[in-house]
């Protein structure tokens, strides 16, 4: 049974192959013969098919993982820390939620407003800096959360555009 | 000199002050909210006091408190750092009126350059340049004339309005009135009032600044300039002295101006002019910072002098222990601020937990910081957690010990923007010193991060799923059968 994840914003999956005589895994579709070891603070080594790579792994409070290997950093999710995120582009709907803690510097949409695909939605500020959500897609703005210079939380909802027809759909008898 | 400084800062740079204070023998004070109560700039203190704040930016901004702070530990002096009070010329004189040094230039030169407005006026009656503007109808033919006289290219947008509508590019004189005209009629349909307002545009600007530092008497020593135009959001990433294929003309003149303006203010301790350089070499004074800088690093490495060391003698002295004679720069030096950040993300803040640190070293490589593993990364504070510095015989070679100190740099936990420094460290253009303050969106395609090779992605997602909890359990939790053959671990 593959397990999905993410590589650097990339849905991949990952399969054992063989655990014994050496451990074989299936990334990203191709088999490789992996060796891996952890040493204190960090360290790794992988070894695949043979080729050394020395480096750096991190597992964050959210079950992320940072790699760094060769002079570049890698991001490795579990698949449902992404599922927002393909959720709202699979059935239109898009759900914009806090990705850290700040506050609403203003509103650019009421609900019921129709937007296009980067229409500004809401700017929001957090660490010193501001930043503007835009649509992704066209559609109608269903519910704005928050007010004006409300503050919110991590994880928070902040507001949900739903496509015109698929809205359409839904009061058809 | 003084026996006790205050710090009125957190982070790197209250970590950076208090080293200097060490090497001089002070003793140093920190400040600090209770979110900070381990913070390195605490640890390092001789003295810490813990400030009361609703939030921990308040904190810091408390002046009554701080002063308190002052009283109670007898510290003689104050140094503000950058952000928080440092601009503050209220606070300046509290601290003054207080009987407490304050470590930067006075109220009275604060107030002047902290207005925007005075601050120009002042400058140019100092002859140093200033972007001129005009207001005025479109048909009004000696207005058409004053705008003429500002040199081309123009920039003519509504005066009453923002937001671009109704702004115009104009190259020649020959398109000035019609473009005036249309101009007109936008801002008359947008905003009801037709008046146009009209500057200099300057095209690919570099943001260049000149490092001054004075002793209140009029007497001003600039200590090189700084080219700070790798900006993304309008906030500085990467700055180098001296800047790349500036002409010494150009150099010259850009020094001679900023120690002009700081001199006719009669500004003490040191402080920092930014202008604004056009390609064809004309240059126009943005604003005086007056405070220490967050990329003064650079100036240090290639002069071999402690800014915050000078910054105290002058506070404790009243005269500079320097002359223009003694400033001889040698080499190049980069700085790179590193941020929590998702570049790939139009560079939006990230929070988290540093997991894994590891600080580059090497020859010519300077790390300022106060960071360590285990530190909460929040939104409460700037998303600048440090600055990695390079300094090498030439640019090429700072170049390269920039690129190899962040290859070794390793800061896991939350997201950085170090491989994108990386990028752009690495880029041709940047080699090439083609700079200007639209470096970041002009190269966004180039800056973008290539795929890896594939047996490096292999290691990475490897690397990656072998730490995911139940990847992980189903490649070494094995059935005992299975383990009784020899389960391996690490």
């Amino acid at each position: 049974m593959a397990t999905k994840l993410v590589l650097d914003g990339r849905p991949v999956t990952v399969d054992v192959a063989a655990r014994k005589p050496a451990l074989r895994l299936v990334l990203d579709g191709v088999e490789h013969e992996v060796i891996e070891r952890e040493s204190a603070r960090g360290e790794i080594k992988i070894v695949i098919d043979g080729v050394v790579f020395r480096g750096f792994r991190c597992v964050t409070s959210d079950g992320e993982v940072h790699v760094r290997l060769a002079g570049r950093t890698f991001f490795v999710q579990p698949e449902d820390r992404s599922v927002r995120e393909a959720a709202s582009g699979g059935d239109g709907v898009q759900e914009f939620r806090a990705d850290f803690p700040g506050r609403v510097i203003s509103r650019h949409v009421e609900p019921g407003a129709i937007v296009a695909a980067g229409d500004p939605l809401l700017t929001i500020e957090s660490m010193k800096l501001q930043m503007t959500l835009a649509a992704k897609h066209g559609g109608r703005v269903e519910r704005v959360f928050v007010e004006s210079d409300a503050s919110f939380e991590r994880g928070a909802h902040l507001l949900r555009v739903v496509p015109i027809d698929a809205e359409e759909k839904g009061r058809a008898p | 000199m003084f026996r006790k400084v205050l710090v009125a800062n957190r982070g790197e740079i209250a970590c950076r002050v208090i080293r200097t204070l060490r090497a001089l023998g002070i003793r140093s004070v920190a400040v600090h909210h209770l979110v900070d109560r381990t913070a390195p700039h605490v640890e390092m203190a001789d003295e810490a006091v813990l400030l009361d704040g609703d939030s921990p930016t308040a904190a810091y901004l408390d002046r009554e408190q701080i002063l308190a702070a002052c009283r109670s530990t007898g510290a003689e002096a104050l140094h503000p750092g950058y952000g928080f009070l440092s601009e503050s010329a209220d606070f300046s004189e509290a601290v003054t009126a207080s009987g407490v040094v304050f470590i930067g230039p006075d109220a009275r030169a604060m107030r002047l350059m902290g207005d925007k407005i005075r601050s120009r006026e002042f400058a140019e009656a100092s002859g140093v340049p200033v972007s001129k503007s005009v207001v005025g109808r479109a048909d009004d033919t000696s207005f058409l004339d004053q705008v003429s006289a500002l040199g081309f290219p123009i920039l003519l947008k509504a005066s009453a309005g923002g937001g671009g509508k109704g702004m115009k590019i104009v190259r020649a004189r020959a398109d000035l009135a019609a473009n005036a005209a249309a101009a007109r009629g936008e801002a008359e349909r947008y905003f009801g009032d037709g008046r146009i307002y009209a500057e200099r545009l300057v095209e690919r600007p570099r943001h260049i600044e000149v490092q001054v530092i004075g002793d209140g008497e009029g007497t001003v020593v600039h200590l090189g300039e700084r080219e700070c135009s790798i900006q993304r959001r309008y906030q500085k990433i990467v700055e180098e002295t001296p800047a790349a294929n500036l002409p010494p003309k150009v150099r010259d003149a850009i020094c001679a101006a900023a120690v002009r303006l700081a001199g006719a203010a009669r500004y003490r301790n040191a402080g920092t002019v930014e202008f604004l350089l056009a390609p064809d070499g004309t240059f126009f004074f943005l604003e005086m910072n007056t405070r220490l800088q967050v990329e003064h690093p650079v100036t240090e490495m290639v002069l071999g002098i402690d800014l915050v060391a000078e910054q105290l003698r002058v506070a404790a002295s009243g005269t500079l222990s320097i002359t223009q004679a003694d400033v001889r720069s040698k080499g190049h030096a980069i700085e790179c601020r590193i941020c929590a950040e998702e570049p790939e993300h139009d560079f939006r803040p990230a929070v988290g937990t540093i997991g894994c640190l590891r600080i580059p070293s090497g020859e010519g490589v300077r790390f300022d910081g106060g960071i360590r593993e285990g530190l909460a990364v929040t939104p409460a504070f700037d998303s600048m957690l440090a600055k990695l510095v390079a300094h090498g015989a030439n640019r090429t070679e700072a170049i390269e010990r920039m690129a190899a100190a962040l290859d070794s740099m390793v800061l896991l936990g939350v997201r950085t923007n170090v491989d994108y420094l990386g990028r752009v460290i690495r880029s041709a253009a940047f080699a090439r010193g083609d700079l200007h303050t639209g470096f970041v969106v002009e190269h966004a395609d180039a800056l973008a991060a290539a795929p890896p090779q594939e047996a490096l992605a292999a290691a990475a997602l490897a690397a990656g799923a072998l730490a995911t909890a139940d990847f992980r359990r189903g490649v070494y939790d094995v059935p005992e059968l299975y383990a009784a053959l020899g389960r391996w671990r690490n």
